[in-house]
């Protein structure tokens, strides 16, 4: 039977295959080379899925103020002057900034938000389970934590209650209400979420500043024009709007890639080193192997076809467990080591969470490197030696 | 027979991680549940860029700065190893509509 041969042919091939110890060095190097660029593109595909769904939930212009180059706080009433522009569905004022923790060298992101405000009530409701933001009206001392800040805090004896200093000097104490879910700490470990007021105190800010105005509007069509339309009427503001976010996202994604490109570097350098050796002839025990098979009654075809199905399994295995173990370290064991290259040297301790997102452009090009390669590094030299009279192998 | 033991063995260890790893990646692949929860925490906080590097703002909130903010903290544009020769000025499309 024709499939039964060719089966017998594979199952001959891997029998080979387990005798020579080349083989077992070569499946290792491939299997490492595409653990390593894999992972490193599950990483980035990771942050970049997240990063680019995530944006959708953005304002769709913020509004800051830039005096002297330098970002300044926005006065109240610059509200009511671009209130009259149409089409816009909402402003909101926003007060936040950072907190330099200086016990343990980090900067938190103090965020202020007003429970009485609809829509940090209606997203506070979403996301954090049983809270009562009737308790975060009545008073002024509570926060919500970010994942790492909550960790960092129970490290050093913050548990229910933490001291913040303000610009002048004096202390306040807060009092931890909740904190937000783990799932999204690659955005909000280091966020602090506390009351409006006391963010304007902790940042020294007067009552009728705010640190930037946000805008919805209504078609997302006509971004570009209210934002220019704000800037006629606001001389000295700066608009970001959606898409210079996913702009400046852009910037982070080519330094990945930059990263990535180094790594296949090394890749297409092993590969290059693999072909010159085999092309530069057989070893001597697989010339002997050539050598009786064709002594024996093989034809150069089921000769071709042995070396086919032995390099074809040894490379395709290597890539598919190569890409098994880089799914399982990225995303089951969270990339231990690999993420420290992607965080900051003072970044709070994490855990972050990936979600999956493969990279198919990454992988097939992994593929395409490594696959045809090696098997026509194996082909080509077999066809000049089973071409070749069975004596002149043995000689 | 052809087969023996050994090859028996590692044919099937090699059957078997190839199933792992295609289950493995349909699972993963039906998760969308944290990236909801992802979403509403953005929306709840409104503020772009990961968390990764919280070093200043001018590596932290990236999209909301300019290139100007690294010289609010001093007059030196001060290295933030790697996250800082990312970006690059010229490529920086903020800013470009003033």
């Amino acid at each position: 039977m024709k499939i039964g041969k060719e089966f017998n042919i594979f199952l001959f091939s891997i029998k080979l295959l387990l005798k020579r110890k080349s083989s077992y060095y070569i499946f290792l190097i491939l299997m490492v080379l595409v653990f390593f660029i894999a992972s490193a593109s599950f990483i980035t595909a990771s942050i970049k899925k997240e990063l680019i769904l995530t944006h959708e939930e953005l304002p769709d212009i913020v509004i800051q103020r830039v005096i002297g180059g330098r970002q300044q706080y926005i006065p109240m009433d610059y509200i009511d002057k671009i209130v009259s522009i149409p089409g816009i569905k909402s402003i909101l004022p926003r007060v936040w900034g950072y907190y330099y923790f200086d016990y343990s060298g980090v900067n938190f992101s103090i965020v202020g938000i007003d429970p009485l405000e609809p829509f940090y009530k209606k997203s506070l409701e979403e996301n954090i389970k049983h809270i009562k933001t009737d308790d975060l009206i009545k008073r002024d001392d509570w926060m919500i934590l970010g994942n790492g800040v909550r960790r960092l805090f129970s490290e050093i004896g913050y548990v229910d209650y933490a001291y913040f200093k303000k610009p002048n000097g004096e202390y306040i104490k807060l009092r931890r209400f909740d904190y937000l879910t783990q799932e999204s700490a690659i955005f909000t470990n280091d966020i602090i979420l506390i009351s409006q007021n006391t963010a304007r105190k902790l940042l020294g800010m007067d009552d009728d500043y705010v640190s930037d105005i946000v805008v919805n509007v209504y078609n997302k069509n006509e971004v570009v024009t209210i934002a220019a339309k704000i800037r006629d009427i606001l001389k000295d503001a700066r608009t970001v709007t959606k898409k210079d976010v996913l702009n400046s996202y852009q910037n982070v994604f080519n330094y990945k890639l930059g990263f990535f490109i180094t790594l296949f570097g090394v890749l297409i350098f092993t590969m290059m080193v693999i072909v010159i050796d085999k092309l530069g002839g057989l070893s001597e025990t697989e010339k002997l192997e050539i050598g009786v098979l064709k002594a024996t009654g093989w034809t150069t075809s089921d000769v071709l076809r042995l070396k086919f199905y032995e390099s074809s399994f040894l490379v395709l295995q290597a890539f598919i467990i190569g890409v098994l173990l880089a799914v399982i370290y990225v995303y089951i064991l969270k990339a231990p080591i690999m993420m420290n290259i992607f965080s900051g040297y003072a970044s709070l301790k994490t855990e972050y969470q990936l979600i999956f997102a493969v990279d198919f452009k990454t992988l097939f090009l992994i593929f395409i490197a490594i696959v045809p390669f090696y098997i026509a590094a194996i082909i080509i030299p077999t066809y000049r030696i089973a071409t070749l009279d069975t004596y002149e192998v043995f000689k | 027979m052809l087969i023996g033991r050994k090859e028996r063995l590692f044919l099937a260890l090699f059957l078997f991680l190839d199933i792992l790893f295609a289950a493995l990646l349909i699972t993963l692949h039906s998760d969308t549940i944290k990236i909801d929860r992802m979403k509403n925490d953005v929306k709840l906080v409104g503020l772009p860029d990961t968390a990764l590097v919280t070093e200043a703002r001018f590596v932290r909130h990236r999209s909301l700065t300019d290139v100007y903010s690294i010289f609010d903290f001093s007059p030196e544009a001060r290295e933030v190893f790697p996250f800082s020769f990312v970006y690059d000025i010229n490529n920086n499309t903020k800013g470009q509509h003033r």
